[in-house]
Parts: structure tokens; C-alpha cells; sequence
């Protein structure tokens, strides 16, 4: 009786488990068709791409703030506002580039796609100090008022 | 090619070397012990970069590698007396690789058309761990300034250095070398999950639980992901199949090597330390119970030995910190509706067509345990499964960020965590003779 029920256990899991395996191969063969596809296109990287021109800008400088136009209630769990700020970071090693203290430090870096702010922001500065626009990113660099 | 098959051959002669000093003269190699040697050289790997960091001060790439091949000679000299006396024996078939290289293969195959759909990983991946990373490689003796950042505190550095060994062999940042790292993890934990079933159950169960490891969606996706999961996720199946092995025939010699992995698993991520804690304390429960305590001091050392880095690891954060926006609410234990978001998401983590129907499989097993009766040393894992849920459910609830947000961003990856060791109890409890 005992090793009944133990031979029904087993081909049940057996046969849940290969359902499953075959299930999950299914599930991610779009993902795969995606992937091969990129990679027929040799894509090249891209990521935190507009922060690279800045890197001449801000060589031996240990510190700089950060600002973005877009708004959140709670910035640190918004993954729109984050992440341009962690690619910021990741680029610019070893250079800290701070979220929080945006306006502590002699420079500044603004991100925003939207170029007519940027280009609205770069006359409003351009009387306070050095400003630098690049692609969707503009550097403030306020040695005037230091 | 050349240059990055150096960097993982010699961690993986580190991790035999290891071995080979642990396991003593009658040692006859095991299936599981290649992938065991793969983690443990890394992790090793860690850990010398790190005191090279901490004494010199800086990274210099030619230094580190030629510390990294004294450290080896070193290590060959202890085990050159087991080497010496008898020639290495095999307790697998040439038919058993070849079936498992073939699935691994397939694994890493997998592995590398999702990592080339994501290079640098997922969005914060690379922000955190490669920015560790980078920032060890880049600013020489300034390093430590990356804590001033408040969002680089809180993790041990294990992956970041494991990085820097790779960008110190070419001695430049190479994208390849984080997605490598996840990649071998990836198909290292599969490979340590069949290893170590064979041990305990048929081949056939043991080849077919790595197999439906690595068909979970979720599995890959964390695999490419270039964050710590997956080396942390490998380094507690490791720590779990040790203690098992351990537990069932204690020696002094597997106790070292279970708590040395222990400590390794704590210098992974936050999460495995609490991990690595968990399973040392229930195993020392578990050693007292059975009037076994002379193993308990040789369990400790092994521990301490890695996991005093970890101590170091933190008052270097602490020192250079000046902010810290993580925080604990206690009082938000007593809040319900933040039990009932949290009871909600997990609810639709059981359902997630991402986690490849493991969650209601680990139910079916439970049941099946209890009509087959398995019983004895695997009960340490189920209550360290248990324990770590229940540890984190709270965790979740008490914290002071917004709960949808963490729930949404980091309890796949907690969970992930245990996917492999619970994959591995399933199995044992299934393909186990009563």
C-alpha cells in the first residue's frame, strides 16, 4: 500500500515537472526571438551614453550634484527618476555625483530629454556662470559665485 | 578569450587546491566538487583582492595577480603532500558528464543569448555592484569616498571584487566581464544542484531537478541580471548541501569547509548574511541536539576566518557614511493593510508565470514529505527555508520605504535567493528512498 501511494507520488511530480519544463521553455522562446535579433543588429551599448561627453568637464573633481526635470513624491523608489541618475553615477567614477546636495557643489549636472527646457534653464544660468549643454544633458559650472 | 579563461582557471586551481586541504588523502573527486571548486575560488578570489586593498591601500592590477599566484603556490605547497600520495580518483561516470555538459552547455548557451539582450544587466544592476566595481578600479587610493554615498552602503563587496579580478587580468573595464560572471554562476548553481542530488537520489531525478532550475524564467532572467542574486543564490545551495553532508557524516575536516562557505556566503549581500547566520545556527542546534559538539568549534573557525572580512567590510562603510536613508519602522509591524499588501504580493509571487510553477510544487512536496515520511538532517534546510520567509515577510513590513515599491523591486530577489535550495529539497524529498 505504502509504496503505491509512493509510486503514484512520484509520476505525479514526474509529470507535473516536465509539464512545467516544456511550459517554461514556451514561455521564454519570445524572449530568446527578441534577443537574436538584437544581436543579429549589433547593438552597440547606449547606456548613460549623454553623460560621457561630460567627463573631460569634470576630471579630478570629487564631487558634483545632480538635478532632473521631472518630479516624484518619493524619488528614491521612482525608477524614472533613477535611473539617468545611476547611469550619471556609473559613468562619471570616480566622481560622486549626489542626488540629495544638488546645489553644495561648484558644479551642476541638470538631465532632461526635453532640450527647450534645457535651452530655457542654459539662459536663466548663463548670467551665473559657466553653462555647457550637451545631449539632454546641461553642466552648470558656477565658479563665478564661489 | 585567452585572457578570460586565465581568470577563471586560476580561482578554479585555487578551489581544488582548497579541496584538496580540506578533503585530506582518500579523496576520490565528485561530481559536485567542479562546481564547488569554481565558487570557492572565486569567493577565495574576494577575499585576497580584499586584504591586497585594505593593506595597500589601491588597486594595482600586476600586484593583485602576482599576490593572487603566491597565494596559490602557498596553497599548492600544503596540499603537495596529499597530492604527492595518491593519484585523484573519480566517483562519476564519463557517461554522467557528458550528460550534465551537455545541459550546462545548453544553460549557458541560454545564459548568453539573454546577457547579449542586456549587456549591462538589469538598469540598477550595474549601478550598484559594477559602480563598486568600478569605483575600486578607477579612483586609486580614494576608494573608500564611494560610502559618502549613501546608496552604496549596506551590501559586502564580494561581487564587485570578484569583477575586479576579471578587469585586473585585462587590466580595463570589459563589459564582458559582469554578464561572464552571471553566466558562470548561472550554470554553476545548476551544475552544483545535479552534483549534489546525485548524492542523494537517482541520477535521473538529480539531472531533471537542474533541468527544471534552469527552465524557471526567473532563474535566467536573475542570472543575467548582473546583480548579486545569483552568486548569493549559488553560495547558499552550497552552504545547504555542505551542512546536509556535513550533518549526515560529521568530520572535523567538513565542518571547516562548511563554515568557511558560510562565511563566504555572508560576503555576499545583506540578505546572505542573514542567510549564512540562519543555517550556522541551526546547525549548531542541530550538532547539540545529537551530542555532537566537538564539531561546533572547527564549524566556528571556518566561519569567522571569512566572515571577520565582513566586520571590516562595515566599519569601513560606517567610517566613510555620512547619510544613511535606510531605516527600520517598527511600528509598522501593527500596521494590517501593510500585512495585506504584503500577503497580496505574495500571493501573486506564487502565481507569477515567472517562477515556472516552483512555488506550488514546494506545497506538493511538503505533502508528499509527510505521506513518505522523509525525515532526519533535510529538516535543517525546511526550517531555514521557513525561517529566512518569515525573517523577510517582517523585514518587508517594517521597513520605512514605501511598501508597494520594495515589494515590487526586491522580493522576487529575496526569494530568488532560495530558489536553488528549495529546488534541491523538492527533489530530495521526491527522488529520496524511503
Amino acid at each position: 500500500m505504502k509504496s503505491s501511494i509512493d509510486i503514484i507520488f512520484r509520476f505525479l511530480f514526474l509529470f507535473i515537472i516536465v509539464f512545467f519544463i516544456i511550459y517554461n521553455i514556451f514561455v521564454q522562446l519570445p524572449t530568446f526571438k527578441v534577443s537574436l535579433h538584437h544581436f543579429k543588429k549589433h547593438q552597440k551599448l547606449s547606456i548613460g551614453r549623454e553623460f560621457v561627453p561630460l567627463i573631460p568637464f569634470l576630471k579630478d573633481v570629487s564631487w558634483v550634484g545632480y538635478q532632473t526635470c521631472l518630479n516624484s513624491s518619493d524619488p528614491l523608489t521612482d525608477a524614472d527618476l533613477m535611473q539617468p541618475y545611476q547611469q550619471a553615477q556609473f559613468i562619471l567614477v570616480p566622481t560622486i555625483v549626489d542626488y540629495y546636495h544638488p546645489f553644495d557643489y561648484r558644479y551642476l549636472v541638470f538631465q532632461c530629454s526635453d532640450i527647450h527646457l534645457l535651452r530655457k534653464i542654459q539662459g536663466q544660468l548663463s548670467s551665473k556662470g559657466t553653462v555647457r549643454i550637451f545631449d539632454g544633458v546641461l553642466l552648470f559650472d558656477r565658479k563665478r559665485d564661489l | 578569450m585567452i585572457m578570460g579563461l586565465l581568470a577563471l582557471l586560476i580561482p578554479g586551481l585555487t578551489g581544488y587546491y582548497i579541496l584538496r586541504c580540506f578533503k585530506g588523502r582518500r579523496y576520490s573527486f565528485e561530481l559536485m566538487d567542479i562546481f564547488l571548486m569554481v565558487g570557492l575560488g572565486l569567493g577565495i578570489s574576494a577575499q585576497i583582492i580584499f586584504y591586497v586593498l585594505i593593506f595597500s591601500g589601491h588597486i594595482d592590477c600586476a600586484f593583485i595577480i602576482g599576490v593572487y599566484l603566491l597565494s596559490l603556490c602557498v596553497l599548492f605547497l600544503c596540499s603537495y603532500r596529499y597530492l604527492s600520495k595518491q593519484l585523484l580518483s573519480f566517483s562519476f561516470s564519463f557517461r554522467s558528464v557528458l550528460i550534465v555538459g551537455v545541459i550546462l552547455a545548453l544553460v549557458a548557451l541560454a545564459a548568453s543569448i539573454l546577457a547579449v539582450l542586456r549587456p549591462w544587466g538589469d538598469w540598477d544592476g550595474w549601478s550598484y555592484w559594477n559602480y563598486r566595481a568600478s569605483f575600486f578600479f578607477k579612483s586609486g587610493h580614494d576608494w573608500p569616498r564611494m560610502f559618502q554615498l549613501n546608496m552604496q552602503q549596506q551590501h559586502p563587496w564580494m561581487l564587485p571584487l570578484i569583477i575586479l579580478w576579471g578587469w585586473a587580468f585585462y587590466a580595463s573595464q570589459r563589459t564582458i566581464v559582469p554578464m561572464a560572471i552571471g553566466i558562470i554562476f548561472t550554470v554553476s548553481t545548476v551544475g552544483l544542484l545535479i552534483g549534489a542530488l546525485k548524492k542523494h537520489v537517482s541520477f535521473f531525478w538529480a539531472v531533471l531537478g537542474g533541468v527544471f532550475l534552469a527552465s524557471i524564467p526567473m532563474y535566467l532572467l536573475q542570472g543575467t541580471s548582473q546583480y548579486a542574486d545569483i552568486v548569493a543564490a549559488y553560495f547558499i545551495l552550497l552552504s545547504s548541501v555542505l551542512a546536509l553532508d556535513f550533518l549526515k557524516s560529521p568530520s572535523v575536516s567538513s565542518a571547516a569547509l562548511t563554515g568557511l562557505c558560510l562565511g563566504l556566503t555572508a560576503t555576499v549581500k545583506d540578505n546572505s548574511i542573514v542567510a549564512a547566520l540562519l543555517l550556522f545556527f541551526l546547525i549548531i542546534m542541530r550538532l547539540r541536539k545529537r551530542g555532537l559538539g566537538i564539531f561546533i568549534k572547527p564549524l566556528c573557525w571556518g566561519f569567522i576566518t571569512i566572515a571577520v572580512s565582513v566586520v571590516l567590510m562595515r566599519c569601513f562603510e560606517v567610517f566613510y557614511s555620512y547619510h544613511n536613508t535606510y531605516g527600520v519602522f517598527l511600528p509598522g509591524l501593527l500596521d494590517w493593510h501593510k500585512w495585506y499588501l504584503t500577503g497580496q504580493f505574495v500571493w501573486k509571487t506564487l502565481i507569477n508565470i515567472l517562477w515556472g510553477g516552483l512555488w506550488p510544487l514546494v506545497f506538493f512536496c511538503l505533502i508528499a514529505k509527510r505521506v513518505r515520511r522523509i525525515k532526519g538532517e533535510i529538516d535543517v534546510l525546511i526550517q531555514f527555508i521557513a525561517l529566512y520567509t518569515i525573517f523577510y515577510l517582517f523585514i518587508f513590513v517594517a521597513s520605512a520605504l514605501r511598501l508597494e515599491w520594495l515589494l515590487t523591486a526586491s522580493f522576487d530577489r529575496t526569494v530568488f535567493l532560495l530558489a536553488p535550495v528549495v529546488v534541491f529539497v523538492m527533489f530530495y524529498i521526491i527522488g529520496k528512498k524511503e
